[in-house]
């Protein structure tokens, strides 16, 4: 099986206080306007079991990137981890990749006329650790690690999420667990059933 | 105003009219340069030179417009690495490709006037390279990342900006410089007796072509907005799409009742286009039909020619800019 990293959000979990948010750009130094984390919140359901629920998303690390594909001047590599990569020094500010991905994820800076998104920490990643994001999230909503594992130990790991564009587009390796209540998502995906423990184990930290 | 502007992606406005203008100016000097070759008239090879004139400087205008809207022009270059998959880098090296032949069939008319054959082989080449220019252009925007753009109908507008703009621009500078001549000639002259009648042939000639191009322009229009209103129609009827709480390809129609929602919200772009971008080619091919046909003032079908030029230039500017405008960040 092919390695390919990536998050795990437990929207059931995420109570939106967005310290991933600030985390990422903290650490990263981000003008104001750009998050390359973002916490989006809305309604899912309808009244009288309407639910105000909490989506925190950063890059999701397609299998297939349309902003690696449609980049013009080769800035996007895909590394043998599956993390997607952007180099500002090859950009030119086209702006494509801004268009080209569905989740909204490259944004443009104008200060300095190029695009950027999140790499996935993955200078922290190769020294074994986790990215900003998922160290500060207080809730253990946002875990970070192989897919493979997040489908196989996760409470639920599903490619789909209330708002989340098609996921068969790019195929992204965010997966995610919907809150308990409410709507249920019409797929499940697991490639094992859970062994006793594991969710405890893997909501924990790391579980590469 | 400079928000809105960018937020229109105004660069990007000229950039992808002008070229569709110089295309569809291409394609009418090089059908006339083919006609010729079977029947040869100095008169309509002497219009026909002056048409090639226009084709260099509006490209480069509209090449000078795209390279604002990078981020870092100076590196606009680099954008001709990723050919192998992006559509962004097959645009550019076919408007380069382009670029380069209109530019020889310019020179080969101005400077080379007996290397007919070789001309007219540029400019058919030209012709097929621009139309695959346009094919380029429009797959840009054939994305999912934005369903407003991704639909057949902007494929269908963008030629449909060729077909009209491009006869129009040359047929009113073919109309500027027989007032010229006409103006500067003295009495008992011939001269302007035979550019005239060329003139309302090639009148008669961008008549039809004119009203084809508007129907095709029209045909992209109506196809857009259904796609749009069909769309914005169905989010409201699917839970959760209106509140960016649809799944999976749900949301597809959550970005589309967006888009639906920013052509309300410009409405008098809309109106512009319709109006100016598919009215006026239209009302202006029959104009010049019935005009040309019936004898009626080359004064009068020049002054018309040229209002048309303006206005539906400024129809197709409009309409581009609410094209941009609706493809909105959505998620």
């Amino acid at each position: 099986m092919s390695t390919q990293l990536g998050f795990h959000v437990d929207m059931e979990k995420c109570i939106g206080c967005k310290a991933c948010e600030a985390a990422c750009k903290d650490f990263y130094r981000l003008p104001p306007e750009i998050r390359w984390r973002r916490v989006r919140s809305f309604e899912m359901g309808e009244f009288p079991t309407a639910l105000r629920v909490h989506l925190t998303l950063a890059c999701n690390h397609c299998e297939d990137p349309a902003c690696m594909k449609g980049c013009p001047v080769e800035a996007y590599t895909k590394r043998a981890d599956g993390l997607v990569i952007h180099d500002p020094a090859a950009c030119i500010g086209c702006q494509y990749c801004t268009w080209t991905c569905p989740y909204g994820v490259p944004q443009f800076d104008p200060e300095h006329g190029v695009v950027s998104k999140c790499n996935g920490c993955y200078q922290l990643v190769d020294q074994g650790q986790l990215p900003r994001c998922v160290q500060s999230c207080l809730t253990g909503a946002l875990s970070f690690g192989e897919r493979a594992a997040h489908e196989a130990d996760k409470r639920q790991a599903v490619k789909e999420a209330p708002g989340f564009p098609d996921p068969s587009v790019t195929r992204p390796a965010t997966r995610f667990a919907w809150p308990r209540k409410g709507p249920q998502p019409e797929r499940q995906v697991r490639v094992a059933p859970p062994p006793a423990g594991a969710e405890r184990a893997a909501d924990a930290g790391e579980v590469r | 105003m400079a928000e809105w502007l960018h937020e229109a992606q105004y660069s990007l406005v000229v950039f992808t009219v002008l070229i569709q203008v110089t295309v569809g100016a291409l394609w009418v000097l090089a059908a006339a340069d083919l006609q010729l070759a079977q029947a040869p008239d100095a008169v309509r090879a002497r219009f026909t030179r002056l048409g090639s004139a226009l084709l260099v400087p509006v490209a480069a205008v509209g090449l000078l417009f795209s390279t604002t809207h990078l981020g870092r022009p100076l590196l606009a270059i680099r954008a001709l690495r990723h050919w192998e998959s992006s559509w962004m880098s097959r645009e550019i090296w076919a408007t380069g490709l382009f670029f380069g032949l209109i530019a020889l069939y310019t020179v080969l008319w101005w400077w080379r006037p007996e290397a007919g054959k070789a001309r007219r082989s540029i400019g058919a080449l030209g012709a097929v390279v621009g139309a695959a220019t346009i094919v380029t252009q429009a797959m840009i925007y054939l994305i999912p990342g934005r369903p407003m753009w991704n639909h057949w109908s902007t494929v269908v507008l963008f030629f449909g900006t060729a077909l009209t703009l491009g006869p129009l621009a040359v047929a009113a500078l073919h109309g500027a410089v027989w007032s010229g001549l006409r103006s500067r000639t003295r009495a008992g002259d011939a001269g302007p007796a035979e550019a005239g009648a060329v003139l309302r042939t090639s009148y008669r000639h961008v008549g039809p072509a004119l009203l084809a191009g508007s129907v095709v322009y029209g045909i992209g229009l109506l196809a857009r907005l259904s796609h749009l209103f069909g769309g914005a129609a169905a989010a409201l009827a699917t839970p959760g799409a209106a509140g960016k709480a649809a799944v999976g390809g749900e949301t597809v129609k959550t970005a589309l009742l967006l888009g639906q929602q920013v052509v309300a919200m410009n409405s008098p772009l809309l109106w512009l286009e319709i109006s100016l971008a598919v009215g006026v080619p239209a009302l202006l091919g029959v104009a010049l039909w019935t005009l040309s046909g019936q004898g009626g003032s080359l004064r009068s079908c020049g002054q018309l020619v040229a209002a048309g030029l303006g206005l539906a230039l400024l129809g197709n500017l409009a309409g581009r800019a609410l094209f941009y405008l609706s493809g909105q960040p959505w998620f």
